[in-house]
């Protein structure tokens, strides 16, 4: 997959999360799940949270390089929607993004074949979690790191297509084991498709589908 | 924000509401542009669509043209049709305006084609 060009200035780069390890580690893992990807033909695909844009600019070139769908952004943070919205024309790709917490008032009618979500995955004490700063939001995670992901969980069976196919970003704090158990109860399975360590960090990348019996 | 974007949003979640659906576009700026045209993909989205929501949109910012009220029968085949579906999907655009919650007249404003859907602690 080829790695969008992604220019962020300094006023961006104060509250926009800047493309690191872990947005390249979703792109390598869906680069690696490409076949996959291919074959599930998606019509509509979803990032939560897409910062600078960088993740759902390579999927979208990535995939418009064999057939179109339409690709969908929301982020909490209005700068980093204007800069997902710029990095895809820079990358010539169309994304249509939205400002709003998680996917609030996204329908849940089981519409979107792929949704990737890079939350803020990083332990903290619950209060920062409420912090208004907007760079805060990019990693703040709470709780064991799964304050804002847990919230979203519930609602990805009610907005994932029959063969969708759900990615997440995760650190070993966030005890990606138990994560996938929680999607045991709706009947998706989940399993570690990539993990790196980096400085600090080990990173897992989740891919979750529905059971078909 | 484009008609297909705005045929998956609903304002169910704010306090009071209960369907939320579909929202109402006060439309200020809509850009026209051209996109390549794929009959499959279009196909395979209709299925995804709520129609009457759609006709519905299309029509209260005048671009309804010629979208058939109801569905037409065995769409895949009928190139025409698609095309016009195209359209009305992927090539008209609201730049700036409001989205509203039916129900509560909740206004979403609309700038640079971006819909602000944020709500307040107090909404929820
Ligand atoms: C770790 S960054 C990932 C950014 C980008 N997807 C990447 O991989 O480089 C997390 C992103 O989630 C956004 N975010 C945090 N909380 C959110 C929420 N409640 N609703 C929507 N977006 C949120 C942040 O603004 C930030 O852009």
């Amino acid at each position: 997959m080829e790695t969008p060009i992604v220019k962020l200035d300094i006023q961006d780069l104060e509250t926009v999360y800047e493309p690191s390890e872990d947005s390249f580690l979703l792109i390598d893992a869906l680069e690696a799940d490409f076949e996959k990807l291919k074959k599930a033909k998606p019509v509509m695909c979803l990032e939560i949270g897409s910062g600078s844009g960088v993740v759902i600019t390579a999927l979208a070139k990535a995939l418009n390089r064999f057939f179109p769908a339409y690709f969908m952004a929301v982020d909490i943070n209005s700068n980093a929607c204007r800069v997902t919205k710029r990095v895809g024309q820079d990358n010539l790709v169309d994304i249509n993004v939205l400002q709003m917490d998680l996917i609030n008032l996204v329908k849940k009618e089981n519409t979107f074949d792929v949704v990737i979500f890079n939350p803020p995955y990083v332990v903290t004490e619950s209060l920062e979690v409420l912090d208004q700063r907007l760079i805060s939001k990019t990693w703040a995670g709470g709780i064991d790191g799964r304050e804002v992901m847990d919230m979203l969980f519930p609602h990805i069976p009610n907005i994932l297509s029959n063969n969708g196919l759900f990615y997440l970003v995760t650190i070993k704090q966030n005890d990606p084991i138990s994560i996938i158990n929680v999607f045991k109860q709706w009947k998706m399975s989940g399993e570690i498709i990539c993990d790196r360590k980096i400085r600090g960090e080990h990173l897992y990348i989740l891919r979750f589908v529905k059971i078909t019996l | 924000m484009k008609l297909l974007t705005h045929n998956m949003l609903t304002s169910k979640c704010l306090k009071g509401v209960t369907v939320g659906y579909p929202l109402a576009i006060v439309a200020k700026d809509i850009k026209v542009s051209e996109v390549d045209f794929n009959s499959e993909f279009i196909a395979r989205i209709i299925p995804k669509l709520d129609w009457a929501t759609l006709w519905k949109a299309a029509e209260s910012i005048g671009h309804v043209g010629e979208l058939p009220q109801t569905l037409v029968e065995d769409f895949e085949e009928n190139e025409d049709f698609l095309k016009k579906v195209h359209h009305i999907l992927l090539e008209v655009e609201v730049i700036n305006g409001d989205l509203l919650c039916p129900e509560s007249g909740r206004k979403f404003p609309i700038n640079d084609g971006i819909p602000n859907m944020l709500l307040n602690e107090d909404e929820v």
